[in-house]
């Protein structure tokens, strides 16, 4: 069916023409610049509110089923995700490549313990089937965030260069390094975020978000909850103060 | 799905008469309900209270305009670099499917959950024409290796037990026999995984689609959505036109109404937000994005303003849980993808309400499915509406029972007039004498009204109606006790 | 003096007058000056739940005629005050003069437990029953009319009962009017839920504001030989009550 004659027929059930006028809907008539506004009170007040929004990161979090550690200092985050490679038998990690593992150099470190940690990066002599390879098969996957959500303790991704889909998706363990200043408060929030992304980036604001609260689930027998389908079987959520 | 609305009745009986489907059903009760109900004290119910009416709002201006919206998230679709197709019926729809997957040679498509594609019968054509079509979604895949249709709108195979389940694996792939919910669904995680990574299409429901950024959101707890929508190189989403909304900061208020109404979550493990295929720069994801937005009998719903409010559904499945009907007959016996209250009102647009009479008469009325509504849909109203449709309505929407036309309209007589009325009771009086015990009757010997008997005693007529009492004893005496006060 | 038309139903005109004769002797008790419209049948529910809107529609305008004066109608019934209050203005939409009239004597009609707590303000209307009784709250009543308060705010009134409250009380009795018997077997496994409710709570009698649901419950009560019966609210709250 031609989209003329589907929406055609949508306007015949309204009872209207092709002429009315266009709907007035608010969040929708927010120009770039009062979007901008809005994402500045969201900073501020995320910025002001930061030590307490954690606290409620890390508590809801929890609720949903993370692993939820509050790393004292860098070192302290690293040395959970180094103890948790250990404690898992961890051979292998995939990790992301958000900003953070630019400070962190958690990849020695791990390696450190005799981990083999494959960056999410093409080069010479990797291909992306053997990426992919390396993330089924890993032990862990490690990422990053691009924000944290302290109402229902989620961490947001957004896939680009460097990031897969697949890191936080496809290894039975997924350690999610979340730092300070990506925590805001609602999902109100992130939605405003990502609109003001949309219109900076015009009219494009990435192919996909994971929204990601806990360690994948189901409840499908018997209504008996069972954690790890086909996702990750545990989720941490490792929290730079 | 073919439809079985017409056989709803047999459909009922069988399920009353299943222990199993009978256990599985109360715990509907102990298990879903009372953890939504949970999730909304969290909330709060005067917060719960706002979003619901908040979405009502945003529902009913974006169908209002609805033509209007669905063009602009194609336009925004597209300019992610995605395909939009376009489907009147669920045939066409199918029909749309089969043909990309055709074209791209894909023999293996692995499935999310999609209430739509059960419309469409989809898994039956694709087989039908050599593409392997694979439900992921635990339920779904369990209601797959069975060959049934869902049972419940978000827990597909809720009505079976543990041990039907190891069996059915056990039969059907081999498994040790005995495993637990556990075990079992790591089986399925080890099947699975394969055939994600095999598979050629992904083929995925939308609970969500932003207009004005061209995003389709997908609500799941397993992953399984997130793998169809990340490994195979062609992704699908399938929608019925209505579930599109404006603006992204639409999701504050459905996001946070869904997973508490379905399951009592707070949030699921995964909202996912796909706006068209991978972009250059991105390391994976498909390499092409098709939306199919169907009509399928939606804008028949539309059309009419008394139904139209079926439309504002989110699919949450509440409405199951709490109506004393479904808890008793579960979701089979509605004969079609949509069971339940909500069923009982979208199925006549979509299979034509002479097949589907018996649904919306299939209803105590109690409202329960109002209250406990997400978006406050007025299911009641609608059924009443569907009712007096089925009965005095269009021609070729009528399907009424001459025989209950016939008691009706004597009925009718009776009550426009009272004289009548005195008369005529007055030979059901003497008439039911023999067969009085204590003022109740343990048979009625009339057509239809015996059923009434079958297990329940029926009261007889008072020897004398209110009216006479009144005329004889009530309307002059004073009060038979001294005033309160 | 407050005026008050009584509105019986057909239910308590046909079967259960003892119904009418206590909401009235309840009513004057309270100094409520109570009439009856000789000649009112039925508010038109079954025909209307039916889909045979044109049954119900001589009904409703029966209704606006008989009780057009009236200062306030009240009705012991929850289904059937809200055929009145809700649906009949609807049904009578396509006469706006008809409908205008119907939505102005819909806001003067109450529910009888609604009458006695929202219009005339009491709780205790000095009745005594010393008994263990229990509460069901009827759907219609609950849900199309909002009254859930009312009639328990009552029941804690009267003298000597024990009150057990039932679990699930809210939830419906499988009645639906025809559905009980268009949909039988469906109807009595509902029934059968709430009957094992109103067992645990051992109480003599199940009070609650409708013959319809106090008819099935009480029904098939007889029919298992339970020892609680079925009794209406108005019963509940006339001196010396006796089940109804
Ligand atoms: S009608 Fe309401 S309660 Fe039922 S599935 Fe739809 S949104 Fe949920």
């Amino acid at each position: 069916m031609k989209r003329e004659e589907f929406l055609s027929a949508v306007r015949t059930a309204l009872g209207g023409g092709a002429d009315a006028p266009i709907p007035e809907y608010l969040p929708m008539m927010l120009r770039p610049a009062d979007q901008r506004q809005k994402v500045v009170t969201i900073e501020a007040r995320a910025r002001a509110r930061r030590s307490q929004l954690i606290v409620r990161l890390a508590d809801m979090a929890a609720r949903q089923g993370w692993k939820a550690y509050r790393a004292a200092s860098p070192e302290d985050g690293m040395a959970y995700v180094v103890a948790l490679a250990k404690e898992k038998g961890a051979r292998s990690a995939v990790r992301s490549g958000h900003e953070v593992f630019q400070r962190l150099p958690l990849d020695a470190a791990l390696r450190g313990q005799g981990v083999q940690v494959m960056p999410v990066a093409l080069g010479p002599g990797v291909t992306r089937e053997q990426l992919r390879e390396a993330m089924a098969r890993a032990d862990l996957g490690i990422t990053g965030a691009d924000y944290a959500i302290a109402e229902t303790g989620s961490v947001a991704l957004l896939p680009r260069q460097g990031v897969s889909r697949l890191v936080s998706l496809l290894p039975p363990v997924h350690v999610a390094i979340v730092e300070a200043h990506q925590v805001y408060e609602t999902l109100d929030d992130l939605w405003a975020l990502r609109r003001m992304a949309f219109l900076e980036g015009n009219g494009d604001m990435g192919s996909y978000l994971s929204l990601i609260s806990g360690p994948s689930r189901t409840a499908d027998i018997e209504q008996t909850l069972v954690v790890g389908v086909h996702g990750p079987l545990e989720a941490h959520m490792v929290i730079m103060v | 799905m073919q439809p079985r609305t017409q056989e709803f009745s047999k459909l009922a009986a069988r399920a009353l008469g299943d222990t199993q489907v009978q256990k599985a059903l109360l715990g509907l009760q102990t298990g879903f309900d009372q953890a939504r109900q949970r999730a909304i004290l969290e909330l709060t119910p005067e917060a719960w209270d706002r979003l619901r009416d908040r979405a009502r709002e945003i529902r009913r201006h974006t169908l209002e305009r609805l033509d209007y919206y669905v063009g602009l998230l194609a336009d925004n679709v597209v300019r992610n670099g995605g395909a939009v197709h376009f489907a009147r019926d669920a045939h066409e729809a199918a029909q749309i499917v089969l043909d990309i997957a055709r074209r791209n040679g894909v023999k293996l498509a692995v499935k999310g959950k999609s209430m739509v594609s059960e419309e469409m019968a989809l898994n039956h054509l694709l087989a039908a024409n050599g593409v392997e079509a694979l439900e992921t979604d635990l339920g779904e895949y369990i209601i797959q290796l069975a060959g049934e249709t869902p049972f419940h709108i978000v827990a597909p195979a809720i009505h079976k037990s543990q041990e039907e389940v190891a069996e059915l694996f056990a039969r059907k792939l081999g498994t040790p026999e005995g495993a637990d919910a556990e075990a079992l669904t790591r089986i399925a995680r080890e099947t699975l995984r394969q055939k994600f990574l095999q598979a050629g299409m992904g083929i995925s429901g939308v609970n969500f689609a932003i207009a004005e950024t061209g995003t389709v959101c997908i609500v799941t707890n397993e992953g399984n959505g997130r793998m169809s929508t990340s490994l195979p190189p062609i992704h699908v989403a399938l929608m019925g036109m209505e579930k599109v909304t404006p603006a992204l900061e639409d999701l504050g208020v459905f996001y946070r109404l869904l997973p508490r109404a379905a399951t009592g979550q707070r949030a699921t493990s995964y909202f996912t937000l796909v706006s068209g295929p991978r972009r250059n720069e991105d390391e994976d994801g498909p390499e092409q994005f098709h939306l199919v937005m169907m009509d399928n009998g939606r804008s028949r719903l539309l059309a009419d303003p008394e139904l139209r409010e079926a439309l504002f559904c989110i699919r949450c499945g509440a409405c199951l849980n709490a109506c004393p009907v479904y808890r008793k007959v579960g979701g089979h016996a509605y004969g079609w993808v949509y069971p339940g209250p909500i069923g009982a009102v979208v199925t006549p647009a979509m299979v034509g309400l002479p097949k589907a009479v018996a649904l919306p008469f299939a209803s105590t009325l109690c409202g329960a499915c109002r209250e406990v509504c997400p978006v406050k849909i007025n299911i009641p109203r609608m059924l009443l509406k569907l009712r007096a449709d089925a009965v005095e309505g269009a021609p070729g929407q009528r399907k009424a029972s001459w025989y209950e036309g016939l008691t009706f309209r004597a009925w009718g007589r009776l009550m426009r007039s009272e004289r009548t009325l005195a008369r005529a009771r007055g030979v059901a009086v003497f008439l039911q004498r023999p067969f009085s015990r204590d003022g109740w009757l343990q048979k009625m010997p009339l057509p239809l009204f015996y059923r009434w008997t079958r297990g329940r005693d029926f009261p007889t007529l008072a020897r004398r109606s209110f009216h006479e009492l009144w005329e004889d004893e009530l309307r002059t005496s004073s009060p038979q006790v001294p005033p309160l006060r | 003096m407050v005026r008050a038309s009584l509105f019986a139903t057909c239910l308590v005109d046909q079967f259960f007058p003892q119904v009418g004769v206590s909401t009235v002797n309840l009513l004057r008790r309270l100094e409520v000056q109570v009439d009856f419209p000789v000649g009112q049948t039925c508010c038109g529910q079954p025909a209307f739940n039916s889909g045979y809107r044109s049954h119900a529609l001589p009904l409703a305008l029966r209704w606006l005629d008989l009780f057009q004066d009236s200062e306030y109608v009240v009705v012991p019934s929850g289904s059937c005050a809200a055929m009145l209050k809700v649906y009949t203005p609807e049904l009578l939409k396509d006469n706006p003069k008809d409908a205008q009239r119907a939505v102005e004597l819909a806001r003067r009609t109450y529910e009888l437990s609604q009458f006695l707590v929202d219009v005339l303000k009491v709780t205790d209307v000095g009745a005594s029953y010393p008994a263990r009784i229990t509460y069901h709250a009827s759907c219609h009543l609950l849900r199309e009319l909002g009254v859930s308060s009312q009639p328990l705010a009552l029941l804690r009134g009267v003298r000597g009962a024990e009150f057990a409250p039932m679990e699930a009380a809210t939830e419906c009795c499988g009645f639906g009017g025809t559905f009980a018997v268009k949909y039988a077997d469906i109807s009595t496994a509902i029934l059968a839920g709430k009957l094992r409710a109103i067992e645990v709570t051992e109480a003599e009698a199940v009070v609650a504001c409708d013959m319809g649901c106090l008819m099935h419950m009480g029904g098939a009560m007889r029919r298992r030989g339970m020892k609680t019966r079925p009794m209406h609210l108005a019963c509940s709250h006339v001196p010396k009550s006796s089940p109804s």
